[in-house]
């Protein structure tokens, strides 16, 4: 079932349709508030508020973007919102700043694990950074998807991009120091 | 590492995997909105409106009327086209606490209409 057909339903009274929306892009909804909150707790809340948010405003969805666009829109505004309420985000990215990537690195249980060290070093990064750079090569979304979510410009998200990823890659070629290129060729 | 590896590298890493309450944390609120009770006011904002016009007509006519001077009659033929309307003008005097008790309602309504908005969000 497509998504039109599920907000149809969802319009028509049938709530329950809303679950099938929120068990496909949760994931999603949640590793954006969590790239700009950093805080599990604060993004649960946050991804909870956007899912609320989006069934409310879904009668105003008028299909001009793509739904996923228009969800990641609520959810940024979303973290945002809540980071600027509560200013966790701020303790928690300081906090985290103090914890480089050799760190992860020095426990073998985790020298596998990915995400772990792409989490490492995109906490390194600004939450907007981070959100940019997940949104364009982990949810592959273009220039345009990513300016209508964050309400940057066109050019400010390009050059956003170029910077962050240039840092994130300098990141990981020097901590990781040239064992990224085999986390990519492991398995799982 | 290159913008290709990079991408391989997001790519693998995937999503942060939501806490398994979320899923039901947010049914949960979303059934409850659905069944909550709405709170719709008894008299529709078209309605208030048309009330205020009508409110503001009368109250402006009962100011234009209570300037007229009693036995200031035209005379020729404006006499022909006026009209006393100054027993009308002492009626308004005397509902001019009808008019009160309607701006008074308005007030009220409006105040209600606000709290049971208050009330529906903060039952979600």
């Amino acid at each position: 079932m497509d998504h039109a057909d599920l907000i149809l339903r969802i319009l028509s009274g049938d709530s329950r349709a809303f679950a099938v929306l929120v068990d496909q892009y949760q994931h999603m909804v949640y590793t954006v508030c969590m790239r700009v909150l950093r805080n599990p707790e604060d993004a649960q809340e946050a991804a909870q508020d956007a899912f609320v948010k989006a069934y409310r405003s879904l009668p105003g969805f008028t299909g001009g973007s793509k739904f996923s666009t228009w969800l990641y829109t609520i959810a940024y505004r979303s973290a945002i919102s809540r980071g600027r309420q509560r200013r966790t985000a701020t303790d928690a990215l300081d906090e985290q700043i103090h914890h480089p990537i050799a760190a992860a690195l020095s426990d073998p249980m985790h020298k596998a694990d990915v995400r772990h060290y792409l989490g490492q070093a995109l906490d390194q990064l600004t939450p907007e950074e981070s959100t940019i750079l997940s949104l364009h090569y982990l949810d592959e979304l273009s220039v345009e998807e990513i300016v209508t979510i964050t309400g940057l410009s066109t050019s400010n998200v390009k050059v956003r991009l170029f910077r962050s990823r240039k840092r994130l890659e300098a990141m990981l070629n020097k901590e990781l120091n040239g064992q990224a290129h085999g986390l990519l060729l492991k398995d799982g | 590492m290159n913008e290709t590896e990079i991408r391989q590298l997001f790519q693998k890493a995937g999503h942060e995997q939501a806490p398994f309450a979320l899923h039901a944390a947010v049914m949960e609120q979303v059934l409850a909105a659905e069944t909550a009770p709405v709170v719709k006011p008894l008299v529709s904002s078209r309605q208030w409106v048309m009330v205020g016009l009508v409110l503001a007509a009368t109250s402006l006519l009962a100011w234009f009327l209570s300037t007229t001077v009693a036995g200031d009659t035209p005379s020729g033929l404006a006499s022909t086209l006026y009209v006393d309307l100054s027993h009308i003008g002492q009626a308004l005097q005397s509902f001019k606490w009808i008019a009160v008790a309607m701006a008074m309602a308005f007030v009220l309504t409006a105040m209600d209409r606000f709290l049971s908005q208050g009330q529906h969000h903060t039952s979600h």
